[in-house]
């Protein structure tokens, strides 16, 4: 069952009482929170994610968050959110106004830090016909905005923020959670697909202004669907740049990923060959743009050039 | 004893039991260290001489007999010097560790 089925009334009362459960990729969550915020925010972003009827029995929970206010004198004096996850509190607080997304960056975490049966590479991915394209690149690049702009024009998201790699397949792993955009970015991506629905404004956060888009449904609906490694793309916003991509030796994208990803040195020799046979596979380029409607019909173009895998 | 010590050259060998994996993509060269689990890019020349030190029987090498062993010859002082340079950067690597002669 979708969790848009739920009415705010009984999505409240799960959240404030046993938690709601829902699933996202290959991961179960159950999330309880008393804030009015947290239960707009995951309403608005979750709504096509899989959640449980009423009674259904529960599956095993991956990550048990919470996120709540801090209590005690922090009522009064500039109100703070925690997350925590089994009871633990792995950060500091927040502003209040920042938890929801507090929640979306704790359950980041949650999978980076836990889900070692998959590499994690801290990439964007998104797939188009079978094959799926990793966008590794430092904050400011433009990476999540090239995701948006892409799952907007017919790609789907498997991730904007972690790309979950099966080390014993190397198949690529969707977690379709809602995009992370900051700043212009937002604006960008509201002009680029009016028909996108976003989160609450997160204002004054340590990346600037946040915001967060719904995963488009058809990506949720196929969350449980692989890919093939097919390109490996270093993007970076450049102001006034033409499209420009230039071809990058395998050599140097598969170092790349190695440098950006959370748990690489876990997985030892079949990681090593895991990634080697991926890359292997893959075209790996740098990209510069500006316009990215431009963009995104470039590698539309790309794509629908080869056969589909599936 | 020590001017003797000093007099000798340095030697290096492959780190005991950590098995090299190396993978070539496209003209460059990667190497695996399963001991620390790192992962480098290897220029042609590096990959060159690892491959020979992982093939050889587990001795320690000094970059003359390396010079000789591959190239027969262990007179040239700057390939001796290339030699010892590559030797140096694989121990700050981690896939060599220095013999004490």
């Amino acid at each position: 069952m979708k969790l848009a089925v739920l009415d705010s009334a009984e999505l409240s009362a799960r959240l404030r009482g046993p938690g709601l459960v829902l699933r996202t990729g290959p991961v179960w969550l159950r999330i309880t929170s008393q804030l009015d915020s947290v239960a707009a925010a995951l309403a608005s972003l979750y709504a096509e994610q899989e959640t449980l009827l009423a009674g259904q029995a529960q599956p095993f929970c991956d990550f048990d968050v919470r996120v709540d206010a801090v209590s005690g004198p922090r009522r009064w004096l500039r109100p703070q959110a925690q997350f925590l996850f089994d009871a633990l509190k792995p950060f500091k607080p927040m502003a209040l106004p920042h938890a929801s997304a507090m929640l979306e960056w704790g359950l980041n975490w949650c999978v980076s830090s836990h889900c070692h049966q998959y590499i994690i590479i801290h990439a964007a991915v998104v797939e188009r016909g079978g094959r799926a394209m990793v966008l590794p690149a430092p904050p400011g690049s433009g990476k999540s905005t090239l995701c948006a702009g892409l799952v907007n024009r017919g790609w789907r998201l498997l991730s904007d923020e972690l790309t979950l790699i099966d080390p014993l397949s190397g198949e690529l792993v969707p977690l379709a959670r809602p995009v992370s955009l900051k700043n212009k970015s937002i604006e960008v991506i509201q002009a680029f697909a009016p028909e996108a629905r976003f989160g609450p404004l997160t204002r004054d956060t340590v990346k600037g202004t946040v915001s967060h888009m719904r995963p488009p449904a058809t990506s949720v609906q196929r969350d449980t669907e692989r890919a093939r490694l097919g390109w490996v793309v270093f993007p970076r916003y450049r102001a006034d740049s033409a499209i420009k991509p230039m071809p990058l030796a395998r050599g140097e994208a598969l170092m790349a990923l190695v440098d950006n990803a959370f748990n690489y040195h876990l997985h030892g020799r079949q990681g090593f060959d895991t990634l080697c046979d991926g890359v292997a596979a893959a075209d790996c380029l740098r990209f510069e743009y500006s316009d990215l409607e431009q963009a995104c019909a470039y590698f539309t173009a790309l794509a629908d050039a080869q056969e589909p895998l599936r | 004893m020590t001017e003797a010590l000093a007099a000798q050259p340095l030697q290096w060998r492959l780190q005991a039991g950590s098995p090299l994996c190396f993978r070539q993509l496209d003209d460059q060269f990667l190497v695996f260290n399963a001991a620390s689990g790192d992962t480098h890019l290897l220029s042609a020349s590096g990959h060159e001489l690892l491959q020979f030190l992982s093939e050889q029987e587990a001795r320690a090498w000094s970059a003359p007999a390396l010079a000789q062993a591959l190239l027969g010859e262990s007179e040239d002082a700057d390939f001796c010097l290339s030699l010892e340079h590559s030797l140096r950067y694989f121990e700050q690597l981690g896939l060599l560790v220095p013999v004490l002669p």
